[in-house]
């Protein structure tokens, strides 16, 4: 998928990973496809959110895209540079610009290291470790953490406190992109809301780029400008928040906000999605959705849809969502009044 | 520092010094029985006997030559084989008319050598290798890991004593077989344990910001390593003890007349019949130390579980 | 079941392999002439080069290895130097003795072992549960030619109820009876550290087992304490067996000690004579033979064990 954006920070295209699943080697190979190309871009200081069940593909595109795993095929622009085609060295001196913040409170911190340790391993690493301790407090300072929590070990924090540190430690060099794989995921849910507002703050404050992986629609519409949404490693609607939550149009994603328990909703599928995710073994043939899909007819079955614009900014990969007119009919026909 | 002279009574500046030197002793002291491995060695009663035993026996090994009454290599034949109760050898004498318990004191510092320099030569390398196995996997862990399993197809004693026989008679070269029997486990204790942490999240996280490969294996994966290598290397002392004796016993890697061990077992092996409590002695130290050493890894062992 | 064990077996190939290798390699390091140790020192250059000819010891290294592995699989080991006889008749003997003494030392080593452990695990933290552990520890603890000086010592000269050398009396006419006194002290002593480790092995894998719910479940419903047991056993075979795999190799390098010890005729006492000898040959066919069988019952162990355990075929 062609992307305009020329002057984006990030642009991924045709992003493709395959793992091999093979029990023995007598057995012949199966491959399991995690990220089924992918595209997209991210602006100068805007958030993307990424959203998925698990096994869509969200949290290795986050990989990919940091090249913490190497792609099969595609590019990944950052900066105007393409990553892929970077040796060693060049990468490694990049990551500097952009860092990840990790989904585990409990064991993405090295239980060996004190929180000023931490912090400053990844000024260290750059050299940047001049005045260390002066910025692991400023950088602590920024994220809320009280300054007498240097010296502590990961073990003496609650779950909220080492996501801030984990945040703090992925600002630290001053990056333009932050990836955070479902950083909230594993905290409670009063603590989700503190770090989030965090991120929120942090963001808007620093001016960050943020591409954000979640399995959480109310996590991704309170943080994020634009939303994409991936199943079985490939993307099926793209837009801004706002109009992903007034008017999805794909099935799928339908269905993810009927999942979210909210008082007094209006938004419900007539007949809801059958079955279970396919096996990524075995992807259904044409659209990967049309199993489970309610609206699903032959063509469906037959042949993928392509990601396309169905209205302004908002594009999705649906046969289903094709016509404008035929799309708003759908939507009357699958919402309850 | 100051505050102290105001306690102490009279005598001034030299008393000061050493009741300030007293308390920063009392207070290292305090810290040191606070320390987990320390309280470890004195869990219960045998522990504490096995540590106290291993301290005497390094202290006589390091003080042998001011300790011992005789001279360990010079023998009188008229006093040979002594019983033990005679007076002036209150251990007896061997079949030279050595003193047995300087030969015995002797013969604990070979002990000692032969425990501690194979265990700590394997655990370097074998930490090493299981590191470079463990992190960079491909081809180098492959390579690494089956060369381990041909030296791990041998049984210990038979590969000892191959490699002690093929270097010659001499200390060197049954400390260096010894060390060549251990690096097999410890790598494979170190590549299991290295393949656990690189599956933690904080390897991912150092590597996303930035850190090359050796900074990685230097402060994430050595330091979360490091202790249950060597909990798994404490456990191989006793094995180490026994086998250094064994080597010297088929008359292996010793060059008489040192004192050790299972040599002075095999010398005496011959007078078993006629003067059974001299020829058991060497054997009762020989088994005592590797006890010892037993019980106190098995004691270092539960306490590294406790701290996680 | 049969791809497991294919794999298993082309697993080890190339580990024997590598042992043969390590075996022949050994020798060559060893400082000293074979030839000269065997000649003495009147031997004319005329005799010295015909007996390395005769050895092959002139050939370059690489083709002695290969001289030498045909050999092995024409089950032709060579010329014992120290003898004179091949070694394949040699060693076929004391092969024979050594596996007595081995399968011995093991039969002593299991049954005490699971039945020191199985108490110790059960009485768990009763006096019974420390004698049962101290035995296991000092069993480990314990060097095997030490306690057969000292068994010896006990049975042979304080009470002197058991012969101390030897496989069989020399009067005798090789009666099983006396066999079996004969090899009651030398098992023992070659079997003690194994003992120590299985007791060692099984109390903790017992007691592991006795704490899983389900076994909570039938304590609960009263099954006997019998029954329990039983179905305790199942479960802790496997792990028991992969302990088992590992000591076999133990016992094998330890019955050199214990057989020197008691005269007992085996490869073990065959390969220390050969060591003082430089008996090239021999050594080398001693420690690739060892090793080949301690590889095979490792094999075996193994394949046992995905028999028993069905989670263990599909890794």
């Amino acid at each position: 998928m062609r992307t305009t954006e020329t002057n984006a920070l990030l642009e991924v295209e045709g992003l493709a990973k395959k793992f091999p699943v093979q029990r023995a080697f007598w057995q012949e190979k199966k491959v399991v496809h995690a990220v089924n190309g992918i595209g997209f871009a991210l602006k100068p200081g805007r958030s993307l959110g990424i959203v998925g069940e698990s096994g869509s593909g969200k949290s290795t595109t986050a990989r990919l895209v940091l090249r913490l795993i190497e792609p099969d095929e595609g590019k990944v622009m950052f900066q105007g540079r393409d990553l892929l085609k970077m040796n060693r060295k060049e990468l490694r001196a990049l990551r500097k610009d952009m860092q990840m913040v990790f989904q585990d409170p409990y064991g993405s911190l090295n239980p060996h290291m004190t929180v000023e340790q931490l912090l400053r391993f990844n000024l260290k690493v750059f050299g940047l470790d001049g005045q260390g301790r002066q910025k692991a407090r400023e950088a602590m300072e920024m994220v809320g953490l009280p300054e007498r929590l240097a010296d502590r070990y990961p073990r003496d924090l609650s779950g909220g406190q080492r996501q801030r540190v984990n945040i703090a430690r992925a600002l630290i060099t001053s990056p333009s992109l932050v990836v955070a794989d479902e950083p909230v995921a594993a905290l409670d849910k009063s603590v989700q809301a503190q770090v989030l507002n965090l991120f929120l703050d942090l963001q808007k404050q620093l001016k960050l780029s943020c591409l954000f992986i979640s399995h959480d629609l109310n996590v991704v519409r309170f943080i994020c400008d634009e939303v994409i949404v991936m199943y079985l490693g490939r993307i099926v609607e793209w837009a801004s928040s706002e109009d992903i939550w007034r008017h999805p149009r794909h099935p799928y994603t339908i269905a993810l906000f009927q999942s979210i328990p909210q008082v007094g909703s209006s938004r419900e599928l007539a007949q809801p999605i059958r079955g279970e995710l396919p096996s990524p073994l075995h992807p259904p043939a044409g659209c990967a959705f049309h199993t489970r899909c309610p609206f699903a007819d032959e063509t469906c079955a037959r042949e993928r849809p392509e990601l396309k614009e169905a209205a302004a900014g908002h594009r999705v990969a649906c046969w289903m969502a094709e016509d404008d007119l035929a799309s708003r009919r759908q939507a009357a026909a699958m919402l309850r009044p | 520092m100051n505050s102290m002279s105001s306690g102490v009574p009279s005598g001034g500046k030299p008393a000061a010094a050493a009741a300030s030197a007293a308390s920063g002793g009392m207070a290292a002291l305090r810290a040191l029985l606070r320390n987990r491995w320390i309280r470890a060695l004195f869990r219960d009663p045998l522990t504490t006997a096995a540590t106290l035993f291993l301290l005497a026996v390094v202290l006589g090994a390091a003080f042998a030559p001011w300790i011992s009454p005789y001279d360990p290599y010079r023998g009188v034949i008229s006093e040979r084989l002594l019983d033990p109760g005679t007076p002036g050898h209150w251990l007896g004498t061997d079949e030279q008319g050595r003193d047995l318990f300087t030969r015995l004191l002797y013969g604990g510092r070979m002990t000692l050598l032969s425990a501690i320099i194979p265990i700590g030569a394997a655990t370097a390398i074998g930490l090493t290798l299981g590191m470079i196995a463990g992190h960079f996997g491909g081809w180098m862990h492959t390579l690494i890991m089956r060369t381990l399993d041909i030296f791990y197809a041998f049984p210990a004693v038979l590969l000892a004593i191959g490699v002690s026989a093929a270097l010659g008679q001499g200390m060197a070269s049954s400390l260096i077989a010894l060390g060549i029997v251990f690096i097999a486990p410890i790598a494979r204790v170190a590549e299991t344990t290295v393949r656990k942490v690189e599956a933690m999240e904080f390897v991912e996280a150092a590597r996303a910001a930035g850190a090359s490969h050796l900074t990685i294996l230097r402060t994430q994966i050595f330091g979360n390593v490091i202790s249950s290598v060597l909990a798994y290397s404490t456990t191989l002392l006793g094995v180490s003890v026994i086998l250094a004796s064994g080597l010297s016993f088929l008359g292996l890697g010793i060059t008489p007349p040192t004192a050790e061990w299972g040599y002075m077992l095999n010398n005496l092996r011959n007078f078993i019949y006629t003067d059974p409590w001299i020829a058991i002695q060497p054997g009762v130290c020989i088994f005592l130390t590797a006890i010892s050493f037993n019980l106190i890894g098995d004691a270092l062992q539960a306490a590294r579980e406790d701290g996680n | 079941m049969m791809a497991f064990l294919y794999k298993r077996i082309l697993y080890v190939l190339p580990i024997l392999f590598g042992v043969s290798l390590v075996a022949f390699s050994l020798i060559h390091i060893m400082p000293g002439d074979p030839v000269d140790s065997l000649l003495g020192p009147q031997a004319t250059e005329e005799d010295r080069l015909r007996l390395v000819t005769a050895l092959g010891l002139d050939l370059p290294l690489y083709e002695q290895y290969f001289r030498w592995l045909a050999g092995l699989f024409r089950f032709d080991f060579g010329i014992s130097i120290a003898r004179m006889q091949p070694v394949a008749d040699l060693i076929g003997d004391a092969m024979a003795n050594t596996v007595i003494l081995a399968s011995a030392a093991a039969a002593v080593a299991i049954v005490l072992g699971s039945v020191f452990g199985t108490i110790a695990a059960f009485f768990r933290n009763t006096w019974a549960d420390r004698l049962f552990s101290i035995l296991g520890l000092a069993g480990v603890s314990i060097p095997h030619f030490w306690i057969a000086i000292v068994l010896i010592i006990l049975f042979g000269v304080v009470w002197q109820v058991l012969p101390t050398s030897g496989m069989y009396s020399y009067t005798g006419d090789r009666a099983f009876g006396d066999l079996l006194r004969h090899l009651l002290l030398p098992a023992i002593a070659a079997g003690a550290p194994t003992m120590g480790t299985m007791t060692r092995m099984v109390r903790v894998q017992v007691i592991q087992v006795l704490q899983e719910d389900h076994v909570q479940l039938l304590k609960a419903k009263g099954l006997s304490r019998l029954r329990v047991l039983a179905h305790v056993w199942k479960n802790a075979l496997p792990a028991i067996l992969t302990v088992l795999g590992l000591e076999m190799g133990h016992l094998f390098g330890g019955s050199i000690l214990v057989e020197t010890v008691f005269s007992w005729p085996g490869v073990g006492q065959l390969i220390y004579q050969s060591v003082s000898q430089r008996d090239i040959p021999m050594i080398q066919s001693g420690i690739l033979l060892v090793s080949l069988i301690y590889v095979l019952v490792n094999l075996i162990v193994d394949v046992l064990h995905g028999l028993i355990d069905p989670r263990i075929r599909h890794t």
